[in-house]
């Protein structure tokens, strides 16, 4: 790819990345991190990645990199629990959105992934699968699995207010 | 039928153990099918031994079923009928089934309109902020690959090994002479035209004189049984006597070279100088040349080079003692650093 188009490529996707990142860190120095990180890495290899093949390139790396880093931080998802038990007990009224929010934290690593894949992004199955390294069954069962946990958390949350 | 209730035990060993051949094998499982107690022995997990894990089955995607294979919609499949319907991966007859099954089911529209609720839209107010130190001016220097940047790196490390090699050189002279030779040439009191030489340098080894530089206008003899030290500036020594002083060949009277102290033979270089060439000359040049050379300034210039054509931030730094003379040296780049101090 062409520096206009590496750089084309900073102003479509950096905001999804970034997004994407985000809701799964919560971190947002994190999530800069993850996002230069992965433009850091897509700019080393300007020569090899295709224009088109560009956006895949920055998921998957911005994904894995993240992966490594959810690795390296355990501690963070115990407070991210911690945090959101905090707010559900509280029992005060919130909005879909933020009821989203909380199940979608709640959702295991993979699935969450996946999903947000799938809903920010529009990615198959299939597409998801080359991001995360799983097999397209594998990508429909989690989704089908995550899907099923947020339906029935808001269910549940839906049916006490 | 060869097997029965009294053998078929050692048939199933061999089975499990995989040297059953396929017409025993199938006579084992009829067997076993004639007399489900005995099936029981069977541990399906042993059975399994006899099959690599490496072998895979290729048609298994011809064993994967779709929504449409399911003949109705149930209890059990509905919620996986909602979910493929939020996806947008149900077949329209399959849209269809699902319609007839929920059926104006308060109950089972609230399920669907629950899963419709889970699809995420990202907030769109949330951007990266910081695009301009992720973009690249139209001019700037591509980035080298991996391989190019690896192969710059070990030339600046073998460089600079170099060059910390050779430095010592010019103070050293080499790496078996440890101080740097001083060679004079005096008047003995007791002799007509003695020579005392002022060194003491050891040598790895006694060199055969091989020189031709006439010693005070004299032309001595060699005593050929003898190898002693070469000593730059001496023709030829004729006899080395004990103790401190060897005698040059000259007849009238002779000269004397006076030994130092040390019981070292001695020598000024370690090398030899069979190419006709003169050791100490080379030396001196190259000494005056490693003298005009600023070893360090032409480490700094190919290490901004290198910087400059890879975007990389290779530094180098060094710690100099009271005498100027550098005690260590660090290369960091932007991951690694590696140090090491000067080796005495």
């Amino acid at each position: 790819m062409t520096v206009a188009e590496y750089n084309k490529s900073v102003d479509d996707y950096s905001d999804g990345i970034f997004r994407f990142i985000l809701k799964n860190f919560r971190d947002e120095e994190k999530a800069k991190d993850v996002v230069q990180d992965t433009y850091e890495k897509l700019w080393t290899k300007v020569d090899d990645v295709a224009a088109e093949k560009a956006k895949a390139y920055l998921f998957t790396t911005a994904y894995h990199t993240m992966i490594d880093m959810i690795r390296k931080d355990k501690r963070m998802t115990l407070l991210e629990e911690d945090r959101h038990d905090t707010h559900a007990e509280a029992g005060a009224y919130i909005g879909l959105s933020e009821l989203l929010d909380e199940a979608v934290a709640k959702l295991p690593d993979d699935q969450r992934s996946v999903i947000m894949l799938r809903d920010y992004e529009g990615y198959s199955y299939e597409e998801i699968a080359g991001i995360t390294g799983l097999s397209a069954s594998q990508v429909k069962v989690y989704i089908f699995r995550g899907r099923m946990f947020l339906k029935n958390y808001i269910g549940s949350i839906e049916a006490v207010l | 039928m060869t097997i029965n209730k009294n053998n078929y035990e050692a048939y199933l060993l061999d089975y499990i153990e995989g040297n059953l051949d396929p017409l025993l094998t199938a006579e084992l499982m009829a067997f076993l099918a004639e007399n489900p107690a005995y099936d029981q022995l069977l541990d399906p997990t042993e059975t399994n031994n006899a099959v690599t894990g490496s072998q895979v089955f290729a048609a298994k995607n011809q064993l994967k079923k779709d929504l449409s294979d399911l003949p109705a919609v149930t209890p059990a499949n509905f919620e996986e009928f909602c979910i493929a319907a939020c996806e947008g991966t149900l077949s329209s007859n399959d849209s269809q089934r699902l319609s007839n099954y929920i059926d104006n089911d308060p109950v089972k529209l609230k399920t669907l309109a629950l899963y419709r609720k889970v699809r995420l839209s990202p907030d769109l107010s949330v951007i990266y902020n910081h695009k301009g130190i992720l973009r690249k001016p139209a001019g700037k220097t591509r980035p080298l690959g991996h391989f190019y940047a690896y192969v710059a790196v070990a030339a600046s490390i073998v460089l600079l090994t170099a060059l910390w090699i050779i430095k010592p050189r010019q103070e050293k002279l080499s790496p078996l002479v440890t101080e740097k030779p001083t060679l004079s040439v005096e008047a003995d009191p007791g002799l007509k035209s003695p020579v005392t030489v002022k060194t003491a340098v050891p040598a790895e080894k006694d060199v055969p004189l091989a020189l031709s530089v006439p010693v005070n206008d004299s032309e001595p003899v060699v005593d050929e049984t003898h190898t002693l030290p070469r000593i730059p500036g001496i023709q030829r020594i004729l006899t080395p006597l004990p103790g401190r002083i060897v005698s040059l060949a000259n007849d009238n009277p002779p000269l004397s070279v006076i030994l130092p102290d040390k019981p070292e033979p001695l020598a000024l270089l370690s090398v030899s100088a069979a190419d006709g060439s003169d050791p100490v000359q080379t030396m001196n040049l190259f000494a005056q040349l490693a003298d005009k050379i600023d070893f360090w300034k032409t480490a700094e210039t190919a290490v901004q080079g290198f910087n400059h054509l890879t975007e990389a931030q290779v530094s180098i730094n060094r710690t100099i003692d009271d005498e100027g003379k550098t005690t260590a040296l660090l290369l960091e780049t932007e991951r690694y650093s590696f140090s090491g101090k000067k080796w005495k």
